[in-house]
């Protein structure tokens, strides 16, 4: 069993952020109050979970637990918004950022906790609520690199688009360079994560797991479901919105909507 | 073949209803930002307006909009490429190759990226892809040797004049009055945000 963790043990390791602090100070940084910042940011925020999550899991909330999941998706799209240098203008732009993460982490929790896991009952929330938040933050990453590489491609190559289209070529054809670059950048994080598990890193689930007292080999197979399941996640909310973008900004007669772009540099 | 047009483009000019009929020559003119490009990108349907146009009697409506560019042909005053664009990528077939010797092109740097040339090297090869397709039936230029020297200029005037001959209708845009003079039977001019015909 996992020892719990007391107040001045958690005091010692933020003291830790000290170190940090003062090397940024001797080193004129300036990286001392954003550290600050996220520090406290971070233990507001956990704490805050800690305690909502210790709701929904006690109790078996299903209501509460919907609420806890749609705000949790709300946030992520708009962290994935945040996060883009050119975006499309209006709640088409917040649609895009959103949606495609939903759906693959809906999808996806779906099919751990009916086909692979299948607690009792199979929406269990000691199972859901965790599952979901590991599937939402990496598809999150994902989304908004692909999305990003996406926008600020069509945004930078307007002329080559344009002339791809000139002479005859489909919308499709036109998009395709970008596309590809964009799935590559959307997936490349989580894709090297798998290959890199175990040699060079050991995941937190995995170290959580064992920290807590189950078997190391217990703990690789559940390590090893939830790559799986990150990755075809990730991938899934990646493809949504590559198909997304396009119809958002191609109008019937298969011209990009470059109007509906906005640059944060000219914004 | 026929290639009619009228309406207002995205910034609010206004053509009254024109014809260009297959081996003509029309000149556009007018200063700087009084709308040629946008009138030339709204008839290719690059950009969304206004305007109703036709092609030998049939709507652009009545084409799938790749179709319709491929027949109304943009070619814009700057080449733009994708980052791994080639000379050997981008002059592909044997026609454009062909233009391309004649306007020399250097194919000692046939494999080089594209953007490595110089601008006017780029704008030719631009021009010879763009003069070589084959479904082309109107052309439309936007200032096509604004980068070139004289000799490529006049070798690209006459390449002009030759599609013309072969049956296609070329509208082309130029701030070169003597340009003009030499290539176009026709000539229409933006004034104020009206086009209008000169004699």
């Amino acid at each position: 069993m996992i020892t719990n963790i007391d107040i001045h043990s958690l005091a010692i390791a933020a003291a830790l952020l000290l170190i940090n602090m003062v090397i940024s100070r001797y080193l004129k940084l300036g990286m001392e109050m954003k550290l600050g910042v996220a520090a406290v940011r971070m233990v507001l925020q956990l704490t805050a979970v800690g305690f909502i999550l210790e709701a929904v899991i006690t109790t078996q909330n299903a209501a509460l637990a919907s609420v806890v999941f749609v705000i949790m998706m709300l946030f992520a799209a708009r962290e994935v918004r945040a996060r883009l240098e050119t975006r499309i203008q209006g709640i088409a732009g917040w649609f895009v950022c959103g949606i495609g993460l939903s759906i693959a982490s809906v999808a996806m929790l779906l099919f751990l906790l009916r086909g692979i896991i299948q607690p009792q009952p199979w929406w269990n929330m000691q199972y859901a609520v965790p599952l979901f938040g590991m599937l939402l933050g990496n598809s999150m990453t994902s989304t908004a690199l692909m999305i990003n590489n996406l926008l600020g491609a069509l945004w930078r190559d307007r002329g080559a688009i344009e002339n791809t289209l000139a002479r005859g070529e489909p919308m499709k054809g036109a998009l395709l360079r970008p596309i590809k670059h964009s799935i590559t950048a959307g997936t490349m994080p989580i894709t090297n994560s798998m290959a890199a598990t175990g040699v060079v890193f050991l995941p937190g689930l995995m170290v959580g797991q064992i920290l807590s007292g189950v078997s190391p080999l217990i703990a690789v197979k559940y390590q090893m479901l939830i790559m799986f399941a990150l990755t075809s996640c990730a991938t899934l909310a990646v493809i949504i919105c590559v198909l997304l973008i396009p119809m958002i900004l191609t109008d019937k007669r298969q011209r990009l909507r470059f109007d509906l772009l906005v640059h944060k540099a000219d914004s | 073949m026929q290639f009619c047009f009228e309406g207002t483009t995205q910034t609010g000019l206004k053509v009254a209803p024109q014809v260009l009929s297959g081996g003509e020559v029309v000149a556009l003119t007018g200063p700087s930002g009084s709308g040629k490009s946008r009138l030339l990108r709204a008839l290719a349907e690059i950009d969304a307006s206004s305007m109703v146009m036709t092609l030998d009697g049939k709507a652009n409506t009545s084409f799938p909009a790749p179709q319709w560019r491929s027949m109304v042909s943009y070619v814009g005053p700057t080449p733009y490429w994708w980052e791994d664009e080639t000379l050997q990528s981008v002059l592909a077939t044997p026609e454009s190759q062909a233009l391309g010797t004649t306007l020399g092109i250097p194919w000692n740097l046939a494999t080089a990226n594209i953007s490595s040339l110089s601008t006017g090297e780029q704008q030719r090869a631009h021009l010879a892809r763009a003069l070589t397709q084959d479904q082309s039936r109107v052309l439309l230029l936007d200032e096509p040797t604004s980068a070139l020297d004289e000799d490529n200029k006049r070798v690209v005037e006459e390449l002009i004049k030759q599609r013309a001959e072969q049956g296609l209708s070329v509208l082309v845009t130029s701030h070169d009055g003597s340009q003009v003079a030499r290539i176009a039977g026709r000539h229409l001019e933006i004034i104020g945000n009206e086009v209008v015909e000169r004699r």
